[in-house]
């Protein structure tokens, strides 16, 4: 039988909310501004939003963070900060959607992203920003 | 004719995409453009992923081509356009091939009053990448700018 890991994400939740602070996640719109010409960007309206508390690391380390540096670096793109968020916090926003970030008055581009799911249920994610 | 950077991409890629849209298959594949923020397609019936493409545009040369006061000066500028194409991997390069040649074609027969297409292809193969197989289409135009 597979492993259960409610527990397991709801500890990560509560580590998350509890060191974290509360910051803005946005999709993009998918929707072209002027239809005739898609390449040139989507309206400006995102297409969604949700409040998520997010806990800031510098971009270094091991693990999940090696992994998301290693990730930008094939981009070209050298990502100054990773933020931890557990979707828990909102399971209507799905994170592998986010776009960019509003951290205060200070707003973060997310550039990649990495899921930790070991089982059925998404126990974090980390996006690399820059900002 | 002069024209704007912005004008010039505008035109070939618009050329691709009216290309694209209107290929050979069954039904057009999704496009993508460089620096747009969009989903990619997902999968097919087989669990393999769904064909797409993407365009970008590239600035390769910029050449003063007269003597004249500033203001009055013709620039060529030469830039690559370049088609990607992901098809599922395993068929043999099959419809990457297909694509390419659609892509060669839809280039090679069209026409514009403020870019001219001066090359198109070799066709770049890069080969399996992620769930893909990816073939490059380039295609080198050239445009000018008054400055």
């Amino acid at each position: 039988m597979a492993k259960d890991y409610t527990g397991n994400a709801a500890t990560a939740k509560r580590l998350v909310e509890k060191f974290g602070r509360a910051v803005t996640v946005y999709k993009r719109s998918r929707t072209p501004a002027d239809a005739g010409k898609p390449w040139q960007g989507p309206t400006d309206t995102p297409a969604d939003f949700a409040t998520f508390i997010a806990v800031f690391v510098p971009a270094a380390g091991g693990g999940l963070g090696k992994i998301l540096v290693d990730k930008a670096a094939e981009l070209d793109v050298t990502i100054t900060q990773e933020v931890i968020l557990s979707p828990e916090s909102d399971l209507t926003f799905d994170l592998n959607d986010a776009d960019s970030i509003l951290d205060g008055g200070r707003a973060y581009k997310v550039h990649v992203r990495e899921e930790l799911k070991p089982g059925d249920l998404s126990l974090l994610f980390v996006l690399g920003v820059t900002g | 004719m002069h024209t704007t950077q912005q004008a010039a991409y505008d035109e070939i890629i618009g050329i691709a995409r009216a290309g694209w849209l209107a290929n050979g298959t069954s039904a057009p594949f999704t496009l993508l453009y460089d620096d747009v923020k969009e989903d990619k397609p997902g999968v097919d019936a087989n669990g393999l992923p769904l064909t797409y493409a993407r365009v970008s545009v590239a600035d390769i040369d910029s050449e003063r081509g007269c003597i004249a006061p500033i203001g009055e000066r013709t620039f060529e500028e030469t830039a690559l356009c370049t088609v990607q194409i992901f098809t599922p991997p395993g068929d043999g390069r099959t419809l990457s091939n297909e694509l390419l040649q659609i892509v060669r074609d839809f280039f090679r027969a069209s026409t514009s009053s403020i870019i001219e297409i001066i090359q198109v292809g070799p066709p770049e193969r890069i080969g399996q990448e992620g769930g893909y197989f990816v073939a490059n289409m380039p295609a080198l135009f050239r445009f000018y700018q008054e400055g």
